[in-house]
């Protein structure tokens, strides 16, 4: 079994958590200058950016019918009213999908920090492959951190959320080996606003302090055009 | 070496027999204590390994990775070509990678360390790739992991189980590939 879907979404684009650029480019080359005379191995924090796609207008996000690992169901409707933070992987990913939901559950923590709780985003793990997913996932993404919240379900199913969340999976070699094979999936992390609209992504590795920075600015903006609205 | 001499110290202790027994004894020993250090050096080439470790897994995986950092102290490329554990089923030399924005893990044959470098196994990167456990592996437990090398020399590395760190020193978006060594700090 293999699917593949296209990735909707537009052309990549760095964007610096908030600075203008000229602003960025001088606190680079001060980072450059520190660099120096600190020793260039452990440079990073000033002129790091966050890895992300930012839409201009936010995109609608169709129906998905996915389970909790409670049995609740979780669709469209968990996504209105609070902002979330969703990742795409399988539970038997040894390597990168724990790597980038420990980075999550430090960005979390650096969020809570700036965000009040009704604003703070909750962080979805869908497991795309749901042979294997299925019965561990919700002791998996609670290894992670308690506020975690995993979901999977049907393939079709999966295979919508999959899609309208601008996704990619693709299992690897499921036919030669039923029980070790791959799956390839999106790494970003898709962030929707609390109408459940996908506003755009971000790209892990994520330093905690920086990200945390960038999506409290996005959920900030936010809540200040919706303000300007009314 | 440690340990063979406590023993040594302890037998002496011990031994109530004749000067001479104990003479044989310690001339044993120490050829035995020799010989290990010999065969030792022979088996482990010119690579040293630092930091190895796995990361503990959540729950029901049933598929683990591990990490460290291979040295070539050597003066010729030297290439990781196989790798395997008496705890796991298997294991095999993987890498991670984002390619358009899909993350993908591949196997591979070898993993070259040029001379003089070194070559450092990290989360997103290269890993190996533990499969299935024989029993749990816990927190804080020690892994020994055979490696074999392209020149026919092999090592045995203790990698310990923690926790992933949420973000390893940064960065690989900057300027390191998985070739790099400038974050590593050996002390050998
Ligand atoms: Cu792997």
């Amino acid at each position: 079994m293999s699917k593949a879907l296209p990735n909707a979404g537009p052309s990549k684009r760095r964007t610096p958590a908030s600075q203008p650029r000229r602003r960025f480019l001088n606190l680079g080359l001060c980072a450059l200058g520190l660099a120096a005379v600190f020793g260039a191995t452990q440079i990073q924090p000033a002129q790091a950016r966050v890895d992300s796609n930012i839409y201009s207008t936010p995109k609608s996000l169709s129906e998905f019918k996915l389970q909790q690992a409670s049995g609740a169901a979780f669709g469209l409707e968990n996504l209105k009213g609070k902002w979330s933070l969703i990742v795409l992987g399988y539970t038997h990913c040894p390597d990168v999908c724990p790597f980038t939901l420990q980075n999550l559950a430090a960005v979390e923590e650096e969020l809570s920090l700036r965000v009040s709780p009704a604003r703070k985003p909750q962080v979805v793990f869908i497991g795309v492959d749901p042979d294997r997913d299925h019965k561990i996932i919700g002791e998996y993404v609670k290894y992670f951190s308690d506020d975690f919240l995993g979901a999977t379900g049907e393939w079709s199913e999966i295979s919508k959320a999959v899609e309208t969340l601008g996704g990619f999976v693709r299992y690897e070699g499921k036919d030669k080996d039923p029980e070790g094979y791959k799956v390839f999936h999106s790494a970003n992390i898709a962030i929707i606003d609390p109408q459940g609209r996908r506003v755009g992504s971000v790209n892990p590795p994520l330093q905690p302090a920086e990200a945390a920075d960038f999506i409290a600015a996005l959920i900030a903006k936010s809540a200040r055009e919706a303000a300007a609205k009314n | 070496m440690k340990i063979a001499s406590q023993r040594l110290k302890a037998r002496i202790a011990d031994d109530t027999a004749s000067p001479q027994w104990r003479l044989a004894t310690i001339t044993l020993m120490v050829a035995a204590a020799l010989l290990a250090t010999i065969l030792a050096a022979s088996a482990s080439s010119s690579v040293t390994v630092s930091k190895p470790w796995i990361r503990e897994a959540p729950p029901g995986m049933t598929v683990h990775a591990g990490y460290m950092a291979l040295v070539n102290n050597g003066s010729a490329d030297i290439a990781l070509t196989d790798a395997s554990s008496p705890a796991y089923e298997q294991v095999e030399l993987h890498i991670s990678k984002v390619v358009d924005g899909i993350a993908t893990m591949q196997k591979v044959a070898q993993i070259t360390v040029p001379p003089g470098k070194t070559v450092t196994f990290k989360p997103g990167g290269l890993h190996l790739m533990m499969i299935k456990p024989k029993s749990a592996i816990k927190l804080g437990q020690k892994v020994p992991i055979e490696l074999t090398f392209s020149d026919g020399s092999s090592l045995t590395i203790d990698a310990e189980v923690k926790k992933g760190g949420a973000m390893p020193k940064m960065d690989h978006k900057m300027h390191h590939g998985p070739m790099d060594h400038s974050k590593m700090h050996h002390s050998g």
